[in-house]
């Protein structure tokens, strides 16, 4: 995959590069602060040129405060099928949000993840894999702080253990396939599991993208 | 026995007020404060010690009303005494030396009335009560051309003697409670200083809540700076060289499980670190209001909180931050008393504009009751509402529920372009 990065700290850029390109990616460019990040898709470059996956960190210079993320935005509008995987300090969920609200209308893939997820190599290169052909997916932190919060209690205590374990995965954006792997269950009840969760939460059962959206969604009003 | 009335001996019935404590404590209080005036005289000619003076004796006045059985006045301000000249211009420009040495002069008059009239009381009633004596020692009383000689005329002295001094010992009394009232008005605490002595108070509570969230806001900022990056840094350092050595494993045939195993440990306490360190900066998420507003903030507050809060956010342009800050401090203010002292199931919260300005609307289902006079936070949040030059009303009654609304005029708003 050919992949972009947008990371102000230097140790962190060029680690990250490093364990990319490992990994057989191809590191495009790289780009250390939001003003530099745009300009790489300005003037309608050549589509042999983008990117097919940009990582961003959040926050970046020169604002300090969400400047990578309004970045990221901008360029989701022009050129929605380049995946966006965001990397963050932030525990809670509005960054999360707001990027998640623009998924539905993206070919793209949709990715935010804690920067400590980078440390654990395989975690990080799989989101890498799930965001490049499109899949979302969501730090597993920063969803056991969404399901942990007071007003999530209630409506999600009709949940059995093993549903609950299963809502976490499905929330992070893993598909049938992984939550198998994951749990040591097999297809049809993992299957069963889900169909009850969304029972249960009242959702419709959409595939793909839109089911980890509909989770997202409702956890997140 | 304490009350709040200086006229205490007047409401004594007259065959009574011979034997209450009360009027001789009138009389004494008189009497004092004839000795006082001596000092003060001199004090008086000697006028660079009257301040000095007025303040001893101040001090000494307020707990002299207390012989009246009226509560001592409290001081409004504990100083300790100096005498000195240092100081002294300081002193001349405080409102409360100037009403000391009023008082004193006060004093001095009242000292100057009653002087005359306890000489003159008691030299004529102890004569009087005297006669029977006087009169078998061979020196009858004598008042003009009347002599009391005779047993009926003694009994007759006596009976008016006692009359008068029942009558001088309502005189007395009330002069000592004019004399009591009038040192508490220059002495005692004013209402108004008392209020603005609140207003001090919740003025310091609001720049020191300020004060703290700036800093709050400054810690996380030099948290995210520094121990969070070099912390995933050496989570993604340590990573990588796991990465390795297990390449180099696999390579060698060397078996090297036991530092795998470490470095997992490792990785194990970043993860422990980082989760910690965002603990203690959590909560209240200031850096949210700053990036996305009052809105966000709210929505923020509400998702987090133990009730259901529905916030109602109508407006699209952000305010100046300090306005949103102040108003976001106000919910959440109002939040807290709703779950603390109302015992509420639901707060909304609804935030709109009028032709005037911005209208603020805060209400719980709680028990009602809520008073700004007890606990500073109502207080906290009525001196923020007029910072910003707005209005406040609070509707509580007992029983619940409660509601705030504020008005803040289209002038403090001063809202900036996003």
């Amino acid at each position: 995959m050919k992949i972009g990065i947008a990371e102000d700290v230097t140790l962190l850029r060029e680690g990250i590069r490093s364990i990319l390109q490992d990994a057989a990616h191809d590191v495009v460019w790289t780009a250390s602060d939001a003003t530099e990040l745009r300009a790489r898709f300005k003037n309608n470059p050549v589509l042999e040129d983008l990117p097919d996956l940009v990582i961003v960190d959040v926050r970046m210079p020169p604002g300090h405060t969400d400047d990578g993320l309004r970045a990221a935005i901008a360029i989701r509008d022009e050129y929605p099928h380049i995946g966006i995987l965001v990397v963050s300090q932030y525990l809670g969920n509005e960054y999360a949000r707001e990027l998640l609200d623009t998924a539905p209308e993206s070919d793209g893939g949709t990715g935010y993840l804690l920067k400590e997820r980078i440390g654990r190599i395989d975690d990080f290169l799989a989101a890498v894999e799930t965001v490049g052909s499109g899949g979302v997916t969501i730090d597993p932190k920063v969803i056991a702080h969404l399901l942990a919060l007071p007003q999530r209690a209630a409506p999600l205590s009709f949940l059995t253990d093993r549903e609950s374990e299963v809502l976490h995965l499905v929330a992070a954006g893993h598909t049938n396939a992984q939550i198998e792997a994951v749990l040591f269950l097999s297809a049809p009840t993992v299957e069963k599991h889900v169909g009850s969760i969304f029972t249960k939460l009242g959702l419709h059962p959409g595939v793909g993208n839109r089911r980890i959206l509909a989770v997202l969604h409702y956890l997140n009003t | 026995m304490k009350t709040d009335s200086a006229f205490g001996a007047l409401q004594v019935p007259p065959w009574r007020l011979l034997f209450t404590a009360r009027l001789w404590a009138a009389i004494f209080y008189l009497a004092s404060g004839v000795i006082l005036a001596f000092p003060t005289v001199i004090a008086i000619f000697t006028f660079p010690l009257l301040p000095a003076w007025s303040r001893t004796l101040s001090g000494i006045e307020r707990r002299r009303v207390g012989v009246l059985g009226v509560s001592v006045i409290a001081d409004p301000r504990g100083e300790p005494l100096e005498w000195s000249w240092v100081g002294l211009r300081t002193r001349l420009r405080e409102v409360r030396t100037w009403r000391e040495i009023g008082n004193t002069l006060v004093h001095l008059l009242f000292a100057t009335i009653s002087s005359p009239i306890l000489m003159v009381g008691l030299t004529f009633l102890g004569a009087a009560f005297a006669a029977p004596l006087l009169n078998a020692f061979g020196n009858p009383f004598r008042v003009g051309g009347w002599e009391a000689d005779s047993p009926l005329s003694l009994a007759l002295l006596v009976a008016l003697a006692v009359m008068l001094l029942i009558l001088f010992g309502y005189l007395c009394a009330l002069i000592a409670g004019v004399q009591a009232v009038t040192t508490r008005l220059f002495l005692g605490d004013v209402p108004e200083s008392l209020e603005r002595q609140v207003g001090l108070l919740a003025d310091a509570q609001v720049s020191l809540t300020d004060a703290f969230e700036a800093e709050r806001y400054r810690i996380e900022r030099d948290l995210h700076d520094g121990p969070q990056q070099h912390l995933a840094g050496a989570g993604m350092l340590i990573g990588m060289g796991r990465a390795e050595l297990e390449q180099a494993q696999s390579l060698s045939g060397v078996d090297l499980q036991i530092p795998l195993k470490k470095l997992d440990l490792a990785q194990g306490e970043i993860d422990q670190s980082l989760d910690s360190l965002r603990a203690a900066v959590s909560g209240l998420r200031p850096r949210l209001l700053v990036e996305q507003g009052l809105g966000a903030a709210l929505q923020s507050l509400a998702a987090s909180s133990a009730l259901p809060i529905t916030i109602t956010y109508d407006r699209r342009r952000r305010l100046a931050f300090p306005v949103e800050a102040s108003l976001f401090s106000i919910a959440t203010e109002f939040v807290t008393n709703a779950i603390k002292h109302a015992e509420a199931t639901s707060v909304a919260i609804e935030v709109g504009d009028d032709e005037t300005g911005l209208r603020y609307l805060l209400t719980d289902d709680g028990h009602g009751g809520a008073d700004p006079q007890i606990g500073t936070g109502l207080i906290g949040i009525q001196h923020r509402v007029s910072l910003l030059n707005g209005t406040c009303t609070l509707v509580s009654p007992m029983g619940g529920p409660t509601a705030l609304q504020i008005l803040i005029p289209t002038t403090s708003l001063a809202a900036s372009n996003t």
